[in-house]
């Protein structure tokens, strides 16, 4: 037994999950602590602190060479932290994608993390590392890779600059999760209220900054998945260039539910204007981005 | 966000990394600190009762000192009051010892007629006999006659004279001045 674990006893840290025990919430790792949440992509770093209150304030971007951007605001970044922990996105360096047939045999998450051969057979690759999301109600699941020394490199650059990773995450792949998620508890609660009624196709869309991922869901079906980074800046054609196409594989009526990182996205009003009549669903709210980001 | 999902973490884990300590364990510094805070409390009891039992112990230390001025004082008083009462005493012994003595000193006084005058009396008796008294008379003017008036006194106050003696150069002197020395007991056969 170490001092430190002498004082963590006392102080009741030693109660609280560690800060980088990934499957703690990030409010319960850092009660009345300020933390920083990071958005780095290959060209813009943006960044938002989450104070002792849990209320976000300091917001700002930059655009650049990410680790040039890492060096230059690392003090700046840990002056807005108590010890310098951070959430971070990375937008840039993954892939999703959406297999079927996968295993879905008890404890394959923490397997997928160690040893994701054993999981995905000849999918896996290596230097990459794996998550994945199973649709509860058919064989296909959503699989995000990302590669391993993006991830190493990110948390290794912020060890440099003072920063400490308490987690490194995908946005748009969290975003596209929580996506999923309200349109299964839309779906039960329309099975709930209208018994037999179909429920009919559902387009997700998910933006974060360049980023984006669609998924195409026909009834309990996914059906189609697409996802690109660095795809756009302030125009939105190449995502629209992209949904588009699965909107109208998807039929007529289809729902359209989006999400963006940030409140006021134009893309909602430029799909309304595309596909006169679609079903446009912004469940986009303030910092949503920052709140998936520290499980807010 | 849905509140069951935690976001993801593609960072690999830290292979010391240790679970939370069960929340029940909570009591441990929690008892730690009550204790702590139960230490303090009751040292500054014991502290609050210490400079009590001190300023308790002055008050005792000056009362002990008061009452030991006060025996002091109380004492030379006594002593005072001893001497006063032993002097008393002596008084009232001498008193005693010479009351015998003021039947021979009224007897002699009277005895001195007109004219006649005494220039010392002196009566002594010691230890081994206090029943014999030794008396010495010197008389400035009467002589022999003067010395057997005072015989004759003495013996109506009942007192045998023995050991006669006149210490004079004329031991005939009728009028001049003479020295009787004599012993006086007190006549028995009266006495009873």
């Amino acid at each position: 037994m170490t001092l430190k674990d002498i004082k963590d006893v006392l102080t009741f840290r030693a109660f609280r999950p560690e800060p980088d025990d990934s499957t703690a919430p990030w409010s319960r790792r850092f009660i009345r602590e300020s933390t920083l949440a990071l958005n780095i992509g290959r060209r813009r770093v943006s960044w938002m602190a989450l104070d002792k209150r849990g209320e976000f304030r300091d917001a700002g971007s930059m655009e650049g060479d990410s680790k040039e951007i890492i060096t230059q605001m690392g003090p700046e970044w840990r002056a807005l932290t108590d010890n310098g922990w951070c959430s971070v996105s990375l937008n840039h360096r993954f892939v999703i994608t959406l297999e079927v047939n996968l295993s879905r045999r008890a404890g394959l998450e923490m397997q997928l993390r160690s040893n994701p051969k054993a999981v995905l057979g000849a999918k896996s690759e290596r230097g990459k590392k794996y998550t994945l999301q199973h649709n509860a109600e058919s064989n296909t699941s959503v699989l995000l890779s990302c590669d391993e020394e993006a991830v190493n490199k990110t948390v290794t650059m912020l060890k440099d600059a003072g920063l400490n990773a308490g987690r490194v995450s995908v946005g748009v792949y969290g975003m596209m999760l929580d996506l999923i998620e309200q349109v299964s508890d839309a779906r039960r609660a329309r099975a709930a209220t209208n018994p037999g009624d179909p429920f009919g196709s559902v387009v997700m869309i998910a933006c974060n900054e360049g980023s984006v991922c669609v998924l195409s869901q026909r009834e309990e079906q996914w059906t189609e998945l697409r996802s690109r980074s660095d795809l756009y800046t302030d125009d939105m054609t190449p995502v629209l260039d992209i949904i588009l196409p699965l909107i109208q594989n998807a039929g007529p009526n289809t729902n359209v539910v989006f999400m963006n990182d940030e409140a006021g996205c134009p893309l909602p009003d430029l799909l309304r204007q595309r596909i006169p009549g679609a079903l446009v669903s912004d469940v986009t709210v303030p910092c949503q981005m920052w709140k998936l980001l520290t499980d807010s | 966000m849905s509140k069951s999902n935690i976001m993801h973490d593609l960072k690999s884990d830290r292979p010391d990394l240790s679970p939370p300590l069960p929340v029940v364990m909570m009591l441990l510094p929690v008892l730690f600190y009550l204790s702590a805070v139960g230490s303090v409390g009751f040292g500054g009891l014991c502290l609050m009762k210490i400079k009590q039992a001190q300023s308790d112990e002055q008050r005792e230390v000056d009362s002990e000192q008061m009452a030991s001025r006060t025996r002091t004082t109380l004492v030379a008083e006594q002593k005072v009051i001893d001497e006063t009462h032993a002097k008393a005493r002596e008084v009232e012994t001498w008193m005693k010892s010479t009351q015998p003595l003021m039947e021979i000193v009224t007897a002699v006084v009277n005895s001195v007629k007109t004219g006649n005058t005494l220039s010392s009396l002196r009566l002594s008796r010691s230890q081994d006999k206090p029943d014999h008294v030794d008396m010495r008379v010197e008389i400035n003017s009467g002589g022999t006659i003067q010395q057997q008036e005072t015989v004759q006194a003495l013996m109506k106050s009942n007192y045998q004279t023995f050991r006669d003696d006149i210490i004079s150069p004329d031991k005939s002197d009728q009028r001049g001045a003479v020295t009787y020395t004599t012993t006086l007991v007190k006549s028995a056969t009266i006495e009873e």
